[in-house]
Formats: C-alpha cells, sequence, structure tokens
C-alpha cells in the first residue's frame, strides 16, 4: 500500500492534481478490563471469541448502559458500536432469566437482515431458547405470531413500527410490558422530516411500553457528529449519556484530496469526476488488494463498473472480480457479492451510499469517493469501508465542480477536525406533531393532567390545541372531559408516511397505457411536469399533455426530444413573524450595516414560463408560459438583510448588479450543507433587492417543509461559517465571471455578478459578528 | 413560549395542514356544479371522512350509493340498558330472553341443541370440532368502529347468546363511553370462558381477533385459546358458494334459514350509529343493537342448518333449504378432502343427478374418486368423455390420467405417449394461468420419461 501510494504521488499527470495528502497515523488502541457487572456466561462467550478486554469506548458504553443510562455511541464505522449495544441487551436476558425483551431498530432492511445472523449467533452460543427475528415487510404472516410470543429480540425498521407495531400493540404485550431496551443504528439517519417523524414513533413507542408497565433504555450508535448529545436528547425528549471517543486500534490512514484538472479557466470547468475515478482506477485497482469506489448516482454506479470491467485486463484482474452494487439489486446478488468482497474473491466494488452503512463487508484497502458525498458523516462512513489493523489504507476524495467539493478540496481540515454539521431536526414541527398525534391517539387515548396538557408526548405547548383541533375541526378525535379518544373508522398509520406530504404527491402516467411513470413531490411538479414538460425518466424523454392539476395527475406521452424544458419561477416571501434578530453597527456608528433573522414566513411559488433549451449546445429553442396555480408553503427561514447605506457602498443596486446579489444567495444556499445536514435542495431561496418588509435588500433561505424541521435556526446560528465558507470559495474559485463551482454561471448572473458578489461576501464575513437585537415594532 | 388562543393555532394548524376552515368547505360543496352540490349529506361529515370520499371519486371509484337508511334516529341512549358496577369500572348491558323453541326465520332455536355433538367434525380441518355441543356454546357476533383493527377500533357491541335451563338468553355489553371498555371486556371474557364451545360467522378471522387485541390491551386474559371455535363461514362457503352472490351472512341466513330482516341496518352504519351517540347527535343505535341481536339468532339458527346437513350424510339432502344439488358437491369435496372417498363418491353421484350443465368439475372429481377406489373401467370411460367433449383443464387432466393408465396399466407406451403429446396441444389451446404452468410442468416430465422407456425397448 505504501508503494502505491508513492506511486500516485510520483504520477506526473495525477499527482500534481492532488491538491492536499494528509496522514492519520497508526493508533495503538486503549482497551480495558470487561466491566465487573458483566455475567460470567458473557465473560465465557467473549473469551471464546478471544477478547479479554474491551475497547474503551464500548467498556464504557456497557457500564453506563448497565447503570441503567441512555447511552449513545457516537464513532466511526467499524468501531465495535454493535458489540457496545449487544452485551447489555444479552446481558438482560440472562440477568431475567430470557423475560427481558429487546426492539433493534435499523434504517434499512439490509441491515436488520446482516445484524439478525450475528445476533442469532451469539444467542445460539448462551445456549438457552432465545430467539431474535426479524420482523419487516417480507416477515410471512404465518410466522409472524410466533415471532410476537417468542422473540426476545425482534430487529424491525421505523416503518414497520409506525404502521405495523404500535398501532397492533394489543398484540405486541407482551414485548411491551418486558421491553428492557430500544436499540436504535445509525441514528445519523434520522434528520429532516423523516428524523423528525421517527423521534415521534419513539414518543409513542414510549408511550406504549409506560402502559403495560414497561420502560425501556434506549442505546443509540451514530456515525461521529457535532453535538451528538443534543442530537440523541432531541430524538428521545431526554438528556443522553454520550461516548464519542474511538479507542479501537487503527492502522496508518491516508487521505488524498483530488481536484481534477481545469479543462477551461475562464469558465472554471474541471474535468469530469466519474473520468478521473477511471484515470485513479490504474493506481489505486490491482490484484494484491481491494478497492471500494463510492458514487453519488446510480447511473454512474453502473457507467463505471463498466468501464473498469472492460479494462479489467489491464488493471490486472479478472472481469469478475469487478463488480457493481447499489440498492435495487436483488437481496441474494447482493449477499453474494458481500460475501465475495469478505473472502477477498471480489476485488473491486463500484457502490451507492448502499455499502455505507453497517453491513459487514470486511475491511478494505482503498476507497474512492466519487465527488463529496454531501455530509461529513456520509464521508466518514464511506472513508471508514477501509484500515486494516498494521496496515496503510488510502482514501481519495475526487471533487466535482461544486462549491462544497471545491472548498473541501482547499480545506481538508474541515473533514478532519471536530464535526461541523449540526442535524436539522423538530419533533414538534406542527405538520408532524399533528399527524403523530392521530396515530398516537388511535393507539392510546390522551389525558390531560393538570396543566391541561397531556405529559406524555413531549413538550410543546401546543399539545391540547392540536388534540382539541383533531377533535373540533377535524373529527377524527372525540373529547370527553378530560380524555380525547380516537373516534374514526381509519386507520391512520397507513395514510401518515415518515417522510412528508406523499399524498400531494403528483403520479405521472404514460398516457397510452395509463401505466404510472413516475412521482415528483408537489413542490416540483409545477416546475416538472406542467403542459409542455419534457419529463425525464432514465434517458428516456416524455412530453407532458396534460397536468390535471387538482387530482394530482400527469399524462405524457414518449417522444423523441432534442431539447429539455427549463422552467422559471417567482418566488415571493412574505414574512409572517420574526422571532430573533442579530445585528451589526456600521463602523464607528450606530446605524445598522447587516442583519440576520430566523421566523416565520408565508412563501408563494408561482411558475411563470418555461424554456426549450437544447440537449449538449444548451441553446434556447423557444418559450412557453406555465399557467398553473401558485404553490403556498408556511414555513421558516433565516433572513438577512443589508441597510441602503451599506448596499450603496457595495455598488448594490438594481440591473444586473441585483444578480450579483442572487449570487450571494445561490452560492449560500449552496455551501450551506457543509454545516448543516441536507441538500441544497431542502433549502428555497429568496433574493430581493428592495425587500417589501424590510424596505432594503434581502435574502431569505427557508426549510422547504411545511413548518420547517429546523434548518433555518442552525443556518441563524452558524451564518458567519457559512458567508466566511461562501467568500472562501468565490475569491479562490480560478473562473473569471462566475462558474458552477460558485456563484453560478455568467448567463445567471451576469458579467458583474461574480465581483459584486465577492465584494458583498468580504463585507458581511469580515469584521465582527453581528450581536442580538431587538425587534423594532415595525419588524 | 406563550401558549397562542386556539383561535389563532386552528389558523395555522389549518394553514400547515392545508385544510380549508370548515366553512370554507361548506360553501364549496353549496357552488353549483359541485359534486357536492348533489350529495348534501358530505357537509355534515367530518373532515377526514370527505377527504376520503374525495379520494376514492379521484381515483375512479364510483360512489357506493346506500340507501339512506330507514331505521329511526333518536336522541335518547339506547333503551332498557342495565348499568353494571364492576371492580374494572362501570358499563351496561341489555339481556334479550326467549324460549328455547323461539323461531328465527323459519327454524326453531332448540334445533341447534339436539345436534350431535360429533357431527361438526366434517367442516374442520383440524380436530378442534370432534365433539362440540352446540347447547352449551356462546353465539358470539360483534359491532366495532371499523374493519381494519388495530389499538383505535372499539368493539362497542358485544353479544353473546347461550342457551339458559328456560331458553335462550342474549346478552349485549355497550360501551356507553369509550372508557368502559376495560369492564365490558372483563365481563365478557368471563362469559366467554364459561361456555364449552364459541360460534361466530367469520369470527375466527375478525371477532375473536378484535376481542383479543383489546383484552390484552387492558390486561384481560383472552378466553379463546383452546377452546373450540366454529366459525360458520368457512363451512358455508364451502357448500354453497357458487350457488349465492356472496358468502354474507344476511344472504345464508335468508336462503338456508327463511330469515327476513326488517328495517335492517347495514353494519356498515353501525360506527356513525356510535360516533354520533357519543358526541350527543341523533342516532341510530337502537337499530344496530337488533341488528347485532339479530346476528346471533342467526347463528343459531344456521348451525342447526349445518347440523342437519352433516346428520343427513345418509339420508337424502333434499328436504333441507338451500341449493341441494350444490350442497351434495360440497360435501363431496369436503369428503374427498378428509380421505373418504366412499361418502364423497355416495355425494358427488347425488351432485351430477341434481345439477344441470356440463358439470366437467364435478365430473373430473368423480372420475379421480372412481379411480382411487380402484374402479379403473369406469375411470376410463369417464375421461374418455372428459377429453373428447371440450378443450379445457379437464379435458387435459382426463388425457394426462388415461396417459398414465396406458403406461401403467395397459403397459402401452406408445398409446401414453400419444395421449401425452395430445394433452400438450390441448394444454397450448385451452389452458392458462396456475393450471396451465402445473400441467406443464407433469406433461413435460412424463413425456420426457417415455421417451427415455421407448428408446430403451
Amino acid at each position: 500500500m505504501s508503494a502505491l501510494v508513492r506511486a500516485l504521488r510520483a504520477d506526473p499527470e495525477l499527482g500534481p492534481c492532488i491538491e492536499r495528502w494528509h496522514t492519520v497515523q497508526a493508533r495503538p488502541g486503549r482497551s480495558t478490563e470487561l466491566p465487573d457487572a458483566l455475567h460470567p456466561d458473557l465473560r465465557r462467550l467473549l473469551a471464546e471469541r478471544g477478547l479479554d478486554e474491551l475497547h474503551a469506548h464500548q467498556a464504557e458504553a456497557v457500564e453506563l448502559a448497565l447503570a441503567g443510562r441512555d447511552v449513545l455511541v457516537a464513532t466511526p464505522t467499524a468501531s465495535g458500536k454493535t458489540l457496545a449495544y449487544t452485551l447489555p441487551v444479552l446481558q438482560a436476558l440472562l440477568e431475567t432469566d430470557g423475560a427481558a425483551r429487546a426492539l433493534w431498530m435499523f434504517p434499512t432492511k439490509a441491515l436488520s437482515q446482516d445484524q439478525s445472523t450475528s445476533l442469532n449467533a451469539l444467542l445460539a452460543a448462551l445456549d438457552r431458547d432465545w430467539h431474535s427475528f426479524t420482523y419487516d415487510g417480507d416477515t410471512p404472516p404465518s410466522v409472524r405470531r410466533t415471532l410476537r410470543d417468542r422473540g426476545h429480540v425482534v430487529l424491525t425498521n421505523p416503518w414497520m413500527l409506525h404502521q405495523g407495531i404500535l398501532p397492533n400493540h394489543g398484540k405486541w404485550a407482551s414485548l411491551f410490558r418486558d421491553l428492557r431496551y430500544v436499540v436504535i443504528d445509525e441514528v445519523h439517519t434520522l434528520s429532516g422530516v423523516f428524523g423528525s417523524s421517527v423521534a415521534n414513533v419513539l414518543r409513542r413507542l414510549v408511550r406504549l411500553a409506560r402502559h403495560y408497565g414497561g420502560d425501556p433504555r434506549f442505546l443509540l450508535s451514530s456515525a461521529t457528529l457535532r453535538e451528538p448529545g443534543s442530537h440523541g436528547e432531541r430524538l428521545l425528549g431526554r438528556p443522553v449519556s454520550v461516548v464519542t471517543e474511538d479507542a479501537a486500534p487503527a492502522g496508518e490512514k491516508v487521505f488524498a484530496l483530488y481536484n481534477p484538472p481545469l479543462l477551461n479557466p475562464v469558465a472554471g470547468m474541471r474535468a469530469n469526476a466519474l473520468e478521473e475515478a477511471r484515470r485513479l482506477a490504474r493506481h489505486v485497482v490491482g490484484p494484491s488488494h481491494q478497492t471500494i469506489f463510492f458514487c453519488n448516482r446510480r447511473t454512474s454506479v453502473e457507467v463505471l463498473t463498466r468501464y473498469l470491467k472492460e479494462s479489467a485486463h489491464d488493471l490486472g484482474l479478472r472481469p469478475e472480480e469487478i463488480r457493481g452494487y447499489r440498492g435495487g439489486y436483488l437481496p441474494l446478488l447482493r449477499r453474494e457479492i458481500e460475501s465475495g468482497l469478505r473472502d477477498g474473491s471480489v476485488r473491486v466494488v463500484v457502490s451507492t451510499n448502499a455499502l455505507e452503512l453497517g453491513i459487514d463487508v470486511g475491511r478494505l484497502d482503498v476507497a474512492v469517493l466519487v465527488g463529496y458525498p454531501g455530509s461529513q458523516a456520509a464521508f466518514w462512513q464511506r472513508a471508514g469501508r477501509v484500515g486494516r489493523r498494521g496496515g496503510t489504507s488510502l482514501a481519495v476524495l475526487i471533487a466535482r465542480s461544486d462549491p462544497v467539493d471545491q472548498f473541501l478540496a482547499r480545506h481538508p481540515e474541515h473533514l478532519f477536525g471536530a464535526p461541523r454539521e449540526t442535524l436539522g431536526i423538530d419533533p414538534d414541527n406542527l405538520v408532524i406533531l399533528s399527524e403523530q398525534l392521530k396515530c398516537a391517539a388511535f393507539e392510546l387515548p390522551f389525558r390531560a393532567g393538570d396543566d391541561g396538557a397531556p405529559g406524555d408526548f413531549g413538550r410543546s405547548p401546543h399539545l391540547a390545541g392540536i388534540l382539541d383541533y383533531l377533535s373540533e375541526e377535524s373529527g377524527f378525535l372525540h373529547r370527553r372531559s378530560d380524555t380525547w379518544y380516537w373516534m374514526a373508522d381509519a386507520y391512520p398509520a397507513q395514510d401518515v408516511t415518515l417522510f412528508g406530504n406523499e399524498p400531494d404527491n403528483v403520479l405521472v402516467f404514460d398516457a397510452e397505457s395509463d401505466k404510472a411513470i413516475g412521482e415528483i413531490d408537489r413542490e416540483g411538479s409545477i416546475t416538472t411536469v406542467h403542459d409542455g414538460a419534457i419529463y425525464q425518466v432514465e434517458g428516456e424523454t416524455w412530453k407532458v399533455e396534460t397536468f390535471d392539476y387538482e387530482n394530482r395527475r400527469a399524462y405524457a406521452r414518449r417522444v423523441k426530444s432534442d431539447y429539455f424544458t427549463e422552467a422559471e419561477t417567482d418566488t415571493d416571501v412574505r414574512v409572517l413573524r420574526l422571532e430573533e434578530k442579530r445585528a451589526r453597527a456600521r463602523g464607528g456608528s450606530d446605524d445598522e450595516d447587516y442583519a440576520v433573522y430566523r421566523g416565520e414566513v408565508h412563501v408563494t411559488t408561482v411558475a411563470t414560463l418555461y424554456k426549450k433549451i437544447r440537449f449538449y449546445t444548451r441553446e434556447s429553442v423557444g418559450a412557453e408560459d406555465i399557467h398553473l396555480p401558485p404553490e403556498e408553503l408556511d414555513t421558516e427561514a433565516f433572513s438577512l438583510t443589508l441597510s441602503p447605506a451599506s448596499a450603496e457602498e457595495l455598488g448594490l443596486a438594481g440591473g444586473d448588479r441585483a444578480a450579483g446579489w442572487r449570487g450571494v444567495g445561490r452560492l449560500l444556499r449552496r455551501v450551506a450543507p457543509l454545516f448543516l445536514r441536507c441538500q441544497p435542495s431542502d433549502l428555497g431561496l429568496s433574493t430581493e433587492i428592495r425587500s417589501r418588509h424590510f424596505g432594503r435588500p434581502a435574502l431569505h433561505l427557508y426549510d422547504r417543509v411545511m413548518g420547517g424541521v429546523g434548518l433555518s435556526g442552525a443556518l441563524f446560528r452558524d451564518h458567519r461559517d457559512v458567508l466566511a465558507a461562501a467568500l472562501e470559495v468565490v475569491a479562490a474559485c480560478a473562473c473569471e465571471r462566475g462558474c458552477p463551482g460558485c456563484v453560478g454561471t455568467v448567463e445567471e448572473v451576469g458579467p458583474r455578478g461574480k465581483a459584486t458578489a465577492q465584494r458583498v461576501l468580504e463585507h458581511l464575513a469580515e469584521g465582527p459578528a453581528p450581536t442580538a437585537a431587538t425587534l423594532a415594532p415595525e419588524e | 413560549m406563550a401558549v397562542p388562543s386556539d383561535d389563532a393555532l386552528f389558523a395555522r394548524l389549518r394553514r400547515l395542514r392545508r385544510e380549508p376552515p370548515p366553512d370554507a368547505e361548506d360553501a364549496q360543496a353549496d357552488a353549483p356544479g359541485e359534486a357536492g352540490a348533489s350529495e348534501p349529506a358530505e357537509a355534515d361529515v367530518p373532515i377526514w371522512l370527505r377527504r376520503r370520499m374525495q379520494a376514492r371519486r379521484r381515483l375512479g371509484f364510483a360512489e357506493e350509493v346506500d340507501p339512506t337508511p330507514s331505521a329511526p334516529v333518536s336522541l335518547e341512549p339506547p333503551a332498557r340498558l342495565r348499568e353494571e358496577r364492576t371492580d374494572a369500572g362501570d358499563y351496561a348491558l341489555r339481556l334479550d330472553e326467549r324460549g328455547r323453541d323461539a323461531e328465527h326465520g323459519a327454524v326453531r332455536l332448540d334445533e341447534v341443541a339436539a345436534v350431535a355433538p360429533d357431527a361438526y367434525r366434517r367442516f374442520a380441518r383440524d380436530g378442534g370440532l370432534d365433539a362440540i355441543d352446540l347447547g352449551r356454546a356462546v353465539y358470539l357476533d360483534i359491532e366495532t368502529t371499523g374493519l381494519s383493527g388495530g389499538a383505535g377500533t372499539y368493539p362497542f357491541l358485544v353479544a353473546l347468546g347461550r342457551f339458559t335451563d328456560g331458553g335462550f338468553e342474549v346478552w349485549q355489553g355497550f360501551l356507553r363511553s369509550p372508557d368502559e371498555e376495560p369492564a365490558m371486556l372483563h365481563a365478557a371474557a368471563e362469559r366467554i370462558g364459561a361456555a364449552s364451545a364459541i360460534v361466530s360467522f367469520f369470527g375466527k378471522s375478525f371477532d375473536r381477533h378484535r376481542l383479543e387485541d383489546k383484552m390484552r390491551l387492558h390486561g384481560v386474559e383472552p378466553p379463546f385459546e383452546g377452546r373450540p371455535h366454529l366459525d360458520l363461514y368457512h363451512p358455508c362457503a364451502r357448500l354453497y358458494r357458487d350457488g349465492f352472490p356472496d358468502g354474507r351472512l344476511c344472504t345464508m341466513e335468508r336462503e338456508l334459514c327463511g330469515v327476513r330482516r326488517e328495517d335492517d341496518l347495514p353494519g356498515a352504519y353501525a360506527p356513525a350509529a356510535w360516533f354520533d351517540f357519543l358526541a350527543g347527535r341523533p342516532h341510530r343505535l337502537e337499530a344496530v343493537f337488533r341488528h347485532n341481536l339479530d346476528d346471533v339468532l342467526s347463528l343459531v339458527t344456521l348451525a342447526a342448518h349445518l347440523g342437519r346437513v352433516a346428520e343427513e350424510t345418509s339420508a337424502d339432502g333434499q328436504a333441507l333449504p338451500g341449493p341441494a344439488g350444490l350442497r351434495a358437491l360440497g360435501l363431496a369435496r369436503l369428503a374427498a378432502d378428509r380421505g373418504e372417498r366412499d361418502e364423497a363418491l355416495l355425494w358427488i353421484e347425488r351432485a351430477i343427478q341434481r345439477l344441470d350443465g356440463p358439470l366437467r368439475g364435478p365430473r373430473t372429481l368423480r372420475a379421480d374418486l372412481r379411480r382411487l377406489t380402484g374402479d379403473h373401467e369406469r375411470a376410463r370411460g369417464d375421461y374418455e368423455a372428459l377429453a373428447e367433449e371440450a378443450v379445457d383443464e379437464h379435458a387435459v387432466h382426463a388425457l394426462l390420467q388415461l396417459a398414465k393408465d396406458a403406461e401403467h396399466r395397459r403397459r402401452d407406451l406408445p398409446a401414453a405417449a400419444a395421449l401425452c403429446a395430445r394433452a400438450r396441444v390441448l394444454l397450448e389451446e385451452g389452458c392458462t394461468g396456475r393450471g396451465y404452468a402445473r400441467h406443464r410442468r407433469d406433461l413435460e416430465k412424463r413425456a420426457e420419461r417415455l421417451r427415455t422407456k421407448l428408446d430403451r425397448s
């Protein structure tokens, strides 16, 4: 491996593209004796597996769990988290002679199958009549009953818990009564609407367990996180003990940040990352080690796999030693590839994030990340796939022409330092909370406490009000003195998804066969399936004939189109209520320079027209109007305003300079994921050169989820970091007048856009941070 | 944070949940040209129901046009309710008593008590019904707030009928409020637990589970495990499935027991009746009580009917109401499933006599039974006729049997191969679906073996 690294460094073509090398030294690891309280049978079990000691962090987690605490272990992949939550569960079984029950929850089905196998091996070694079962959509009805009655450990996923187990808790009475532990793996995936919904599912779970007299403890595991404790607390609604030190021994790890060569410096265009991955394969693929490539898209996996198989011979491999891996492959095929990776018969695998989570494929030698995966946690999960004890491993990140990738190519310390991302999660989002309250009321009536509110569902001040709304207006519930009962002929969990507004999604049909060909969310529909839109699926083009807006259906016909369509929208952000403000004064005066706000907004988006743009040449071949009702969204926003005086000083005025202000907004949105776990598309953007509400330049970044899930609050707190990163990107970008890697192309921001944006960002990012300010009455 | 007034919160929830205020929707429903205009009732139903109806219309379901129920509405609680106070809380019940010899439809209730204990075993797949005394059984039927099950579904009315020394008594436990559920379920569990068996219609799949789940939820020991349970739905379906438009209780009781219900409130209205009662609106609970009572009485008479069917194996079953030919066919199938081939033959002969039409299915069954009882001569004749008359799955089956016969009994390999080839042609012309795949596998294997055998000789 060291030779491989040396050869890569010395390569005259590829070597210079590696902007940064970063080496993490080998580390011996720190072990501790087995905790005193550990049951003798478990000591024997561990000894049989050659474990006389535990890693220090495993021992710490086990001790905390045995002391009755809720624990979150936030350490990198393959640091032995599974053992840390398995031991307390087994201990509980031993102590209660098999009476205790545990529920394990995994974010994907494949993971629960994987874990079930290894857990059953441990249970078998204990030689009691104890069993673990996987309960998911594939569990045949005939065995469900046995499983409910005899499963000591039930492995499942959030969807099954939400729609299958909780609403039918009578069938699971013994599980809830004796529930000692709830284990949740990979909790860093629980953010946004999904995480906020799952937090409510956990409230429901605890409520039911209490009803049956159970009082489970939670054992959580996650990738390394910023503020893991607060994430755990938001998920569970109570404090958790956090273990973050990874005390497992590790070999030397070399990281390389590869920035593809600039093909067109004026336009800031770099070579394609997938192409570069293929060039790198010369060095990083070979018969003497195992390599994993991570792509961000399924199609890229297929393309790269084909490339590599075609050149297998030159790489010293047989084509069958190179495999693709992604969701959508049949389970059996996936199992075969996984075991091929473990036994070494597969030397190269090209994967999507499907191999990012904890499926056991053994430790590999080289990881190549084709593009930044969008979050630090995902980066470390992917890079964590490599590294054998006592050897060197290599992880290469290929940067794309994207602001975040470009920032990281120059600032690897952002990745290697302390975790920087905040997870956006808000279990008390009114939409999510009210939908989940429906499900919860179906499961058990709510009873008001002395203060008039139910005390068993978090601390939102609106609980009683929402329950009254669901009774008086929606008619789902019936209030009888101090109790709210479910009172409808319906099964709410069936209609409530964990991902948000799916019932509002638009289905796209083949107008000829009436078969569904796709689905699109509510917000996206007005710009992608309007009449005349070219709708693309897997490389095929369909022309939308009619969009039946009322009935959420679009009908399209397959055509050979040489153009695609791009819709333009007008977005209007109306400020409803501001909750918090910070402001900075202009140098040497009391006058305001710039201010940031956090508050509630109403967003109206109208699709105005669409352009027909030729593939490849991007030449515009016409435009048509769109006639559709506006999309309305009530959410939370982060707003930034610039005082008229500062705006004037910076040369920010109407006309094409307003495009510079738009460029600032666009760049902030693109770099926000450095500090916030989200996709840029999770954030809506509106920029105004003269805001109706503020009477000055304003930009709003809003949560594109009804009611918001905490993204704007995190932006408000961390906006200085976001500004600094944005400035850094635009200042270091090689392009002349804007490119996709910074503020946007010159067509989008105009000839002076980049310069204006840079000037504004310099002004905002430099100088003192704004301080808390009182909101003026007119604000 | 200050708690906003309900008005402000309600307005915000409406916006966020995209639910227009109630009056706006009413206005919309009244607007001319809207679907709502012809359905004034829709304005009174809760939002969730209205949405569901809209969604169904959107998906192209024709709206089920339920006739407005003729049952009267009332603001009073149901009559003759007796309040029970128990350690687990209060609930209400109504008792209905009548003589053992009372008639329901054309059947006397005590006819069922005269049925021999082993009569029902022929209807059961398991051995659980070898000896079941319906004179000491409990007859169970419940009304719930929904069919989907789950913890939020309330069994608000539970009827349990049983014979007493002097007559037949129906106990109807009722929830005047959702929180009376534990007390009522305790009492119901005790009553069920005191009986020697349970009789229901579709209760093994529905009523039992609704009660069991709710009992577990309230810490009441469910009384079902290990207690014989005769679910009348399945034997009725097996005997008569081709004779009636559906397999529902009201169809069976009408056709088999001569029961005519007047002003019956369809079961689908039961949830709304209870919701109305709880909310203090005019309700139709009285009709629900009667519907529920009638269901239990029908269980008794339907069980009596089945008892008579079972006891009439040697006599001619034509004296019973209901389609005698289909019943004979059903009994033949049941007997064949149990491996009682002589009895099955007896009934299939009767079925073929009584039924009209080409009867290819029944005749195939008869041919198979003749073959299995060693009457190869007549079986061969049957199969030949079946193979000649039509091109269908039965013809393929017949040819396959003839091929086996030729191969193993007549030892005529070329004839067997020819029959196989003919079967293969018919298969392609006359079969689809699962039958196709199964026959094709059989035929290919057989043809292959015959080829090998022929080559060797």
